[in-house]
């Protein structure tokens, strides 16, 4: 166990390692199951429950770390026939979940997609996924398109399988 | 097409069609083909008081299962609506349920205090439109009395559909009731220090407040609370007044000199994603920033399993009324044999009589059913007035798809079963049926 988050944790520091906070002109993507670095941005954690009748959630954390804000546009993924970023409401006592204009994260913030909050919604997933697979999309931001590695959670999951340890 | 495309009501009415489908192609049927109308309202006013007391136990039955699940619903909803004005709370960190508790349903609690740094932070941020501090701990009679600025006041009557008056907070003594505080516009009060119900509240003699405003009903808690400005709550506790000395103002700005901290704090942002985004940025160590829905929902999702069993209980009743009901009329069935027997004599096909004793049955049945269902809307209604009584949340009853999807099945279900005593009741030996 604390082998695997130290392996984990050594990839991550070096991914940082490579980085500078403050630059824009980092080329090199630092990519693995956990994190997706590039450009002062880093995408963290990303998970879904296992979708169910070809929907469900993906949530994840970007930390920007560049001097510029950064403007999530799109997300896009072959497994899926569409993605888009949704608010959870709870209205009149029904969940809800409503499509969100894309925005920007400050320079220095971190933004949170977690259950009942903000996530990408994902539809029209035709291939069945079970716990521990592991899938690959992409977000597009103003400044670049990232690759990001999505880890499948049972249906049920509220919350993902590394959550408590941090990078 | 497929199913998961249809939209939620289109898959309800499918489902109750489906439910209802062995109902109507059996009556269809029986009525058009055997015509069996008159010897089934012969057999009824035959035993009158039996037949009564079979409805009303049906009834009685389905009147449960329909006030439970839609009582449920109208509970989750109104619980729901009472939050809506809550977008985003800030508070000390703790339990995000006492939090929110204590700040929609407006629940006694001891509340940490969130100072000024933690205010302007938020009320300061160019995403939001509004940061108002909320302050409790004083009461009224049965009201608690908060203090707050004037944002939040006309942001709750917009909430209850007041988008025209204009709520003002003209003096430190000016109060803004709700639409249950059993005072008057012009009324005077002082307010006691201690939430409500607490018997060691002494009364704050040094300030008089007048009621200038009535805001219209909520369908919150809010409904029974008094509004004041928060800078004659500070006061009276001996705190700054969020201003500097000499200075009258009520209201923001606020001097960070002389902000005392606050219980918590109404967040609204000037977009939607704003919402979320100051979410993330100001949950964490310091402040916990949360959706009074989120927290409401999980509440609800925690309370389902509950649901669940309710909701198998009301079946497993309806099971065993109808059970119950279906093995009377077999019984009874038996007792009227000898009339059957005497329909067959007379040339009446089988199939007449299993249409006769199924339409009997069904006949019965959905009279029982009927009036369950009126009976549930009432005791459902009965039971929200009671609750909303108790609580101040608007709490609505309506039959929906799912009292009506319970019913169907229940019907659908019936409608099976009932093939069984009409096929018995068919007299094998028509002799033998016409010596007993």
């Amino acid at each position: 166990m604390y082998k695997k988050h130290f392996v984990c944790n050594l990839v991550v520091g070096l991914c940082f390692a490579t980085l500078s906070p403050n630059s824009e002109a980092v080329q090199n993507l630092r990519f693995n199951d956990h994190i997706s670095a590039w450009g002062g941005l880093a995408v963290i954690h990303a998970w879904m429950p296992a979708p169910q009748r070809g929907e469900s959630l993906i949530y994840l954390t970007i930390r920007n770390r560049s001097s510029t804000p950064a403007v999530l546009r799109s997300m896009m993924a072959e497994f899926a026939d569409s993605m888009q970023l949704v608010g959870f409401q709870y209205v009149d006592g029904q969940v809800r979940y409503v499509p969100v204009e894309p925005f920007p994260i400050e320079s220095g913030a971190t933004l949170i997609l977690e259950p009942y909050g903000l996530a990408v919604s994902v539809t029209g997933v035709s291939k069945s996924f079970v716990s521990g697979d592991v899938v690959d999309m992409e977000i597009k931001f103003a400044r670049g398109t990232f690759p990001v590695r999505v880890t499948v959670e049972p249906a049920d999951a509220t919350t993902h399988r590394n959550a408590g340890h941090s990078h | 097409m497929g199913w998961h495309n249809l939209s939620a009501q289109w898959q309800d009415a499918i489902l109750i069609l489906m439910s209802l489908s062995p109902v109507i192609i059996g009556l269809a049927g029986s009525l058009l083909f055997y015509k069996p109308i008159l010897a089934v309202r012969a057999l009824i006013l035959g035993h009158p008081k039996f037949h009564v007391g079979f409805v009303l136990m049906l009834a009685v039955s389905v009147a449960i299962g329909v006030a439970v699940l839609s009582q449920e619903r109208a509970i989750r909803s109104g619980t729901a609506q009472a939050a809506g004005p809550f977008d985003l709370i800030l508070t000390a960190p703790g339990s995000a349920i006492d939090r929110l508790l204590a700040v929609v349903y407006l629940q006694p609690s001891d509340m940490p205090l969130l100072d000024a740094a933690a205010y302007f932070s938020v009320a300061d941020h160019a995403r939001v439109d509004f940061a108002a501090p909320l302050a409790f701990g004083d009461s009224y009679a049965n009201s608690p009395v908060v203090g707050t600025i004037e944002a939040f006041v006309n942001h709750m009557a917009q909430f209850a559909g007041d988008q025209t008056t204009a709520y003002r907070f003209l003096n430190i003594t000016d109060a803004v009731i709700g639409a249950r505080v059993p005072l008057s516009v012009g009324d005077n009060f002082s307010p006691s220090h201690g939430m409500v119900g607490d018997p060691t509240a002494v009364t704050h003699d040094a300030l008089v407040y007048t009621v200038a405003q009535q805001l219209p009903m909520t369908g919150s808690p809010w409904d029974r609370a008094i509004l004041v400005p928060i800078e004659g709550i500070w006061k009276v506790h001996a705190l700054p007044t969020g201003h500097a000395p000499g200075i009258e103002q009520l209201g923001p700005p606020f001097d960070p000199l002389y902000f005392p901290g606050t219980p918590a704090i109404l967040v609204r942002a000037n977009e939607l994603w704003a919402n979320y985004a100051l979410r993330s940025e100001f949950d964490g160590p310091e402040v916990m920033a949360f959706f009074p829905g989120a927290v409401l929902a999980q509440l609800h999702a925690l309370v389902a399993d509950m649901r669940q069993v309710l909701s198998v209980m009301s079946w497993m009743t309806q099971i065993l009324v109808l059970s119950g009901i279906l093995l009377s009329l077999s019984v009874l069935v038996r007792v009227i044999s000898r009339r059957l027997g005497v329909l067959i004599a007379m040339g009446a096909s089988h199939r007449f009589i299993m249409a006769l004793v199924w339409t009997y049955a069904m006949v019965i049945v959905l009279t029982g059913v009927l009036i369950g269902v009126f009976f549930g809307f009432g005791l459902s209604a009965l039971l929200s007035d009671q609750l909303t009584q108790m609580t101040d949340i608007r709490i609505s009853a309506a039959l929906g798809p799912a009292e009506f999807l319970f019913v169907s099945a229940f019907l659908g279900v019936t409608a099976l079963l009932a093939l069984l005593p009409a096929y018995w009741s068919v007299p094998r030996d028509v002799q033998k049926t016409l010596r007993m």
